[in-house]
């Protein structure tokens, strides 16, 4: 994509991606990271043709990012993350139910196969219904029940099942 | 399982979703004309201040950020990278008739499991790709087996029902080939057989890397524009990776087929 595109581009998406790493890995400095490798990969994208939904595909690939960051191990593990949260600490963060909340399940969809994290990111990250996340990546509502069942069983096995709730809590 | 349900009910009878309610502050706003959307927006105060808001955030975001500093800093970052447009220049899958080639092609004894679908409740189809390499009779490709640039590949297919096929190429860069048919835009019927092999080969060109064998075996004939738009949103989905890629929302069973290729030794 050439710099003028990707100039709009960012314009009018590049807080919303922005925003959207800040949320999944809650560090400044690490959300920045993330909005330059997404729009790295913007640049690198060389076809003809217009991308249909630029704010969902930004968003995949943010969460590429993000997830990524998270598996290496750059941002706190999750066991450390829940214990703050039991304590109700902050690490120097600005932090809420709602933010806590998102990087949780961040946290625990880094851990997941795609399959999982793609129907999970859309229903618990972007609060979508079962019957937009089953439209928005082209299966059946049965399906996407199936996935976020595992999803709530690896959440379970994190967390124990007395705390899988929390996950539905709303952030908007 | 009650948790979820009850979850969902809320959220049926809520406002938009938090990314519905993105969608709408930050697309362009063409993209919402006279949508449900737009229409629950225009009566709901809460979600009128929420798009607001957002955008007020996004123009805070830009004056901290703006756009030109940012965009120039990575272009002069990507720019020092080699440019890989001229890999691709040699792609294009020029494709050659198999008459006159001399080239044997066998279908394998032991199929690969992943290139046999059936339609629901219908029959098994079996795909093979063969490789053709400096001039040795074609042979069926082993599973994960590398190519190399040069290399010339050819479709088989085997089965007791008869359907339309499509083949298409997905490289790195979302570059779209229809590998075939080759002669028109659109999918050819192919009619039940023991084995057959498919005309046409393709000539792999210098690029190195993963690439996908899109292969989609359908009851009624798909145009091109369908299976490029179905792949096209497959690859963005995937956020322009690859290995990530899976096609669906098209009438048609699909095969993703991935291959790599490398540099000679």
């Amino acid at each position: 994509m050439d710099a003028a595109l990707a100039k709009e581009m960012y314009q009018r998406y590049g807080y919303a991606v922005h925003r959207r790493c800040l949320r999944l890995l809650r560090e400044s400095a690490a959300a920045d990271d993330a909005l330059h490798d997404v729009f790295i990969k913007v640049l690198r994208y060389r076809s003809a043709a217009p991308v249909e939904h630029p704010l969902a595909w930004l968003y995949t690939i943010a969460d590429r990012c993000c997830f990524d960051a998270l598996k290496k191990g750059r941002r706190l593990t999750l066991v450390d993350r829940t214990e703050q949260l039991e304590c109700g600490e902050s690490n120097g963060q600005s932090s809420t139910p709602a933010a806590d909340r998102v990087h949780l399940v961040a946290q625990l969809l880094a851990r997941c196969s795609d399959r999982i994290r793609r129907v999970a990111v859309l229903y618990y990250i972007d609060g979508m219904t079962q019957q937009e996340v089953a439209e928005a990546v082209g299966c059946s509502r049965k399906t996407v029940k199936k996935r976020l069942a595992a999803f709530r069983d690896k959440a379970a096995a994190n967390l124990g099942e007395s705390r899988v709730e929390e996950l539905n809590h709303e952030s908007h | 399982m009650k948790v979820i349900d009850r979850e969902e009910v809320a959220r049926q009878r809520r406002h938009p979703s938090p990314r519905s309610i993105e969608s709408f502050a930050f697309d362009p706003p063409e993209n919402h004309r006279q949508t449900q959307l737009s229409d629950h927006i225009d009566e709901c105060e809460r979600c009128q201040q929420r798009v607001e808001q957002l955008r007020s955030e996004r123009d805070g975001f830009l004056t901290d950020r703006p756009a030109a500093p940012f965009i120039a800093a990575l272009s002069r970052g990507t720019a020092s990278e080699p440019s890989r447009r001229f890999r691709w220049l040699a792609l294009a899958a020029a494709v050659l008739l198999a008459v006159g080639t001399g080239v044997y092609l066998g279908i394998p004894r032991t199929p690969d499991p992943s290139s046999v679908v059936q339609f629901k409740g219908g029959k098994h189809i079996n795909f093979t790709i063969f490789v053709g390499r400096d001039g040795a009779p074609a042979r069926p490709r082993r599973e994960a087996e590398p190519l190399y640039p040069g290399d010339v590949i050819r479709f088989g297919v085997a089965g007791a029902q008869s359907g339309y096929l499509y083949i298409a190429n997905l490289d790195g860069e979302n570059r779209f080939t229809r590998y075939y048919p080759a002669d028109k835009p659109a999918s050819a019927p192919v009619l039940k057989s023991e084995r057959q092999i498919l005309e046409g080969s393709i000539v792999l060109d210098e690029y190195l890397g993963p690439e996908l064998i899109i292969i989609f075996w359908s009851k009624q004939p798909l145009d091109d524009a369908t299976v490029r738009r179905a792949v096209t949103r497959a690859f963005d989905r995937a956020g322009g990776e690859l290995e990530r890629v899976e096609v669906a929302g098209i009438d048609a069973v699909v095969i993703v087929k991935r291959i790599r290729k490398v540099a000679r030794r």
